[in-house]
């Protein structure tokens, strides 16, 4: 056995262990004479227990200072070592696995060092801390591990892989890292073995699972979290998402949380784009909440918009400080109205209440911009410009026009039939149903109103629109449609006839093409007069133009896989320059172009080659997930840690100067100052017991 | 009249009327009396010679037989008694508020002194400490009673105690054998063994023995509180104690000191009684009565 003390200076307090001794000299007594009959027995009696007096005096004594001692060594902290068994039986080898947080929360920085830094130093002295016989394990983990290296012997490698470690933008999974360190020591026959996670130990943290869902889960293997940093305050920006625009001007909503809630923070919040900063504001974020800041900056239309948002609050952790986002170029929804039946008065028009709906003014959405045109326009104006098209009354569709509209379809534009007075039905039935997807059969005149219960119910109109706000218009007549193969009835009249038509979508033509069995104009109902039309005209568009989608395209979390969507042309190569310009790896499969490795912050381009020759260079942002509670602090405590563990044996400790010592003491010995105290109690009730018997 | 007790001595002034007052109440707890009277105990018939006392003639046989017998009697007798009592120096102790055990002792010798006389006993006395102090030949008038009684009033207590002298001594001094009764402490500067030997050398003599060892209840259970320095008595040895940690050793010691004479005396067939000084008064005389029943017998 050997001893260390964690706290040598506690040993003067060995000085205490005279007093019992000075106790023992003073309570001797002066005594009074009596006279008494016989001394001779009082004398026997005296030299029979003295004998026994002696030893129990030196017992007690010896009881008083050992009590003293131990009570000295547990303040001491006194370590009990493993027995050396000599030359010939050498110690047990130990096997270790060090697993190194690499999620973003680990650039909190204190003291001018990151919690990474400190974990990273903490994690090369640990290795230290193994002797030559040892194995260890390394990996650096976030959502996965990466870079691991199962139990070896050569510490040079270990040392070179901790040394090139580097953050991530991703989050930390503690069960990726356990799993990893219970597969690699399972390999080891060492009843010695630990897995030590170098970490923030943030409350984010605690998202063990349970031992049955980790692999090679083992009760016996020490596990050993190191906490590195400190929990300082910390501010993240959770999203950045389009705002209602003015015109020429782009709008940001930039959310701002506070994770430590300590108290209201002045924050600076600023939009960068191209390398300068476009537009910035101040505000304050309130107490453990969120500030919602708008920022405009103007812009060239149909331009491509790549920057950041960024936050300056002073603190501690700057990874989620900054939000990338990457718009698409058609910033605007421009919407084209036909009129197929012009009038003098704008107020007769087919398309005024469409007009009058869709306008900025109206709708509250600057995105928007409707233009209308004659017929004529279909074959004049630059259809790429549109996002939908709407095809009020018109007669007929001319074989240059449909040739034209079926390009526009193609390049994701949509299309909305309202049919009239004015339609030629046998014109239409020549049609390619990709443009016009229904028969128009008849005209019925019966007054009728919508039955929200035919809605469809995968319908994405549906989704972002009420139907059962449909109810109230009243038509008096409507044409009866039926449906194109492969279409769809999306709502229907009460008797059943179908109110408005989807075509199918197909990957040579991913644009939507609708029919309505009423016009735009209010020649059958009420419907355009209604408030509930004004929404609805707005709703159809936002579908149609199918901006969600492309937003949900554009934004990713750090490690989420980027799925670029066949586009029509075969695929024949794709590359992606990540940030800093670095080339990152893009998987082509089945027409689809996958980026795996998002794991950095940062507007990834992605320049894909078709076979009709390559395309614009499309680009995407991916952000750390602040959301998710990354970015939150908080430390949790060694109760805490132990609630979710299940390991024997689960120690916290602090990386820093002590580390490499306490490391020592968990792996290789056992601190006995809980049982000194123990033993001190035990001594000084045996002290307490043989003092009063022998008074 | 009620027994008296040890505490109640200093109420009583003289040792006659307290050893009076003990021995009354003692036989007025009694339900019968044990005083038995002196008679003669008939033996056998002779027939008449000339020269006998006519007044032994059993008139009853001559009257159916016609014949002259004389009733023999046994030879008349008065049982002599010997008191013994221990006046050394260790008997002048007592513990807080109770009696010296010099009174006590004084007190019992008085009180069977007294039940003797009304016994008509023949009265022996004899004062010691390591050598002879009183000595009062036996006799059995009531004035040997009060002679024994005032003597044994006046006496001091000192010396050291050598009983196996005293018992040598009266080996030789007691001629007829009777009863004798040693009341002590048994603080033989010798040892106990010494004063073991003589007693049986007494007992071989033909004597009834009846030993009273009296001792303070301290010196039996060392009833203290706090350290002293133990002065003895006799020899003026000094040792420091403290009570409160030899008093398990010293009542081991007591009890090995009084139980080798209760074990002793068993054997040799002495009649061993321990008193301190809180026993009641009876128990002696008690002793006393069955030692006489028992030697007359």
């Amino acid at each position: 056995m050997n001893f260390s003390f964690l706290s040598p200076y506690m040993l003067f307090g060995l000085i205490l262990a005279g007093i019992p001794v000075l106790i023992h000299l003073i309570s001797v007594k002066k005594a009074k004479t009596l006279k008494f009959p016989e001394t001779r027995f009082v004398r026997l009696a005296v030299t029979r227990t003295q004998k026994k007096l002696k030893l129990l005096q030196l017992f007690l004594l010896f009881l008083r200072v050992l009590a003293v001692i131990l009570l000295v060594l547990a303040f001491s902290r006194v370590v009990l070592n493993p027995p050396k068994t000599g030359a010939a039986k050498k110690e047990e080898p130990a096997a270790a696995a060090l697993l190194l947080d690499s999620s973003y929360s680990m650039d909190c920085t204190a003291g001018g060092k990151t919690s990474f830094e400190d974990a990273k130093e903490s994690c090369l002295a640990a290795l230290k801390v193994f002797r030559e016989e040892d194995r260890v394990a390394f990996g650096s983990f976030s959502e996965t591990v990466k870079d691991g290296a199962g139990l070896e012997f050569n510490r040079e490698k270990l040392e070179q892989k901790i040394r090139s470690s580097k953050l991530t933008g991703m989050k930390t999974s503690m069960k990726a890292a356990l799993n990893f360190g219970y597969t690699a020591l399972k390999e080891s026959r060492s009843a010695n073995k630990q897995i030590i996670v170098f970490t923030d130990a943030a409350v984010h943290g605690l998202n063990m699972a349970a031992p049955s869902e980790i692999k090679d889960f083992d009760a016996d293997v020490k596990v050993i979290i190191a906490s590195a940093g400190v929990a300082g305050a910390n501010c993240g920006i959770t999203g950045v998402l389009p705002a209602a625009s003015l015109p020429g001007m782009a709008g940001f909503n930039i959310a701002v949380k506070d994770f430590s809630g300590n108290g209201a923070v002045s924050a600076e919040v600023s939009l960068y784009s191209g390398g300068e900063r476009k537009v910035f504001g101040k505000d304050d974020i309130p107490a453990g909440g969120v500030l919602s800041k708008n920022l405009f900056f103007s812009v060239p239309e149909n331009s491509d918009l790549e920057g950041y948002a960024g936050l300056s609050c002073g603190d501690c952790l700057k990874a989620d400080d900054r939000f990338y986002f990457a718009s698409s170029v058609k910033r605007k929804k421009n919407v084209l109205l036909i009129d197929g039946d012009p009038k003098l008065s704008q107020f007769n028009s087919e398309t005024f209440f469409l007009k009058t709906a869709l306008s900025p003014e109206v709708s509250k959405d600057p995105g928007i911009i409707p233009s209308v045109s004659a017929p004529a326009g279909l074959l004049n104006l630059d259809l790429s410009v549109f996002k939908v098209i709407f095809l009020c009354n018109l007669e007929a569709l001319s074989p240059a026009a449909e040739r034209r509209l079926e390009g526009f379809m193609q390049e994701g534009g949509s299309l909305v039939f309202f049919p009239g007075d004015r339609v030629n039905q046998k014109a239409y039935s020549a049609v390619s149903k990709n443009i016009f997807p229904a028969e128009i059969s008849r005209f019925s005149r019966s007054e009728n109103t919508i039955n929200p219960l035919t809605a469809a119910p995968d319908c994405g109109l549906f989704k972002i629109f009420d139907v059962f706000g449909l109810m109230k218009p009243k038509f008096y007549g409507n044409y009866i449609l039926t449906p194109a193969p492969g279409a769809n009835v999306l709502l229907a009249f009460r008797d059943g006839a179908p109110f408005l038509i989807e075509g199918a979508r197909t990957a040579r033509a991913p644009g939507r093409a609708l029919v309505f069995s009423v016009p735009a104009d209010r020649d059958l109902g009420d419907f355009p007069l209604k408030p509930v039309f004004l929404p609805f005209a707005k709703a159809l568009v936002e579908y149609l133009s199918g901006s969600e989608e492309i937003a949900a395209k554009s934004q990713l979390k750090c490690g989420e896989t980027f799925i670029r969507e066949p586009r029509g042309g075969r695929v024949k190569s794709a590359s992606v320059s990540g940030p800093d310009n670095k080339t990152v790896r893009a998987e082509v499969s089945d027409g689809k172009v996958l980026v795996k490795e998002t794991g950095e912050p940062g507007i990834y381009k992605l320049s894909v080659v078709e076979a009709g020759g390559s395309r614009l260079p499309e680009s995407f942002a991916v952000n750390v997930d602040a959301a998710s509670g990354e970015s939150s602090l908080e430390k949790y405590g060694p109760l805490d840690l132990k609630a979710v563990l299940k390991a024997k044996r689960v120690e916290l400790i602090r990386c820093g100067p002590g580390f490499p010592a306490e490391l020592e003491m968990i792996v290789r010995g056992r601190e006995i100052s809980s049982y000194l105290l123990l033993a001190v109690l035990c001594l000084l009730a045996l002290e307490g017991a043989v003092a009063v018997r022998k008074l | 009249m009620p027994s008296i007790k040890p505490v109640d001595l200093a109420s009583l002034r003289g040792l006659e009327l307290k050893a009076r007052a003990i021995v009354d109440g003692f036989l007025a707890g009694m339900h019968t009396s044990p005083l038995k009277g002196a008679s003669l105990d008939f033996a056998e018939h002779r027939e008449y010679a000339a020269g006998d006392d006519l007044r032994k003639l059993d008139w009853k046989v001559l009257g159916r037989k016609d014949k002259l017998f004389i009733r023999q009697y046994r030879e008349e007798s008065t049982l002599t008694a010997n008191i013994l009592l221990d006046v050394s120096g260790s008997m002048n102790y007592s513990s807080a508020g109770l009696v010296k055990k010099s009174e006590y002792a004084a007190a019992v010798a008085a009180s069977l002194v007294y039940l003797m006389s009304l016994q008509h006993d023949r009265i022996g006395f004899l004062a010691f400490s390591d050598k002879i102090e009183e000595m009062l030949p036996p006799r059995a008038s009531y004035g040997q009673a009060s002679a024994v009684i005032k003597t044994i009033e006046n006496l001091p207590s000192s010396g050291k105690t050598a009983v196996f002298r005293t018992l040598e001594a009266a080996g030789k001094l007691f001629k007829k054998r009777g009863l004798v009764i040693l009341i002590s402490d048994l603080y033989d500067s010798k040892g106990p063994e010494e004063a073991m030997k003589y007693l049986r050398y007494l007992a071989s003599k033909g004597n009834d023995l009846i030993v009273f060892q009296v001792l303070d209840r301290s010196e039996l259970g060392l009833e203290l509180d706090e350290p002293f320095l133990f002065e003895g008595l006799e020899d003026k040895d000094i040792i420091l104690a403290n009570p409160e940690l030899i008093r398990h050793e010293y009542r081991r010691v007591m009890e090995e000191f009084t139980g080798y004479f209760a074990k002793e005396c068993s054997k040799c067939g002495i009649d061993y009684r321990l008193l301190d000084n809180t026993s009641p008064f009876s128990l002696p005389l008690r002793a006393y009565l069955d030692g006489r029943e028992k030697l007359l017998k």
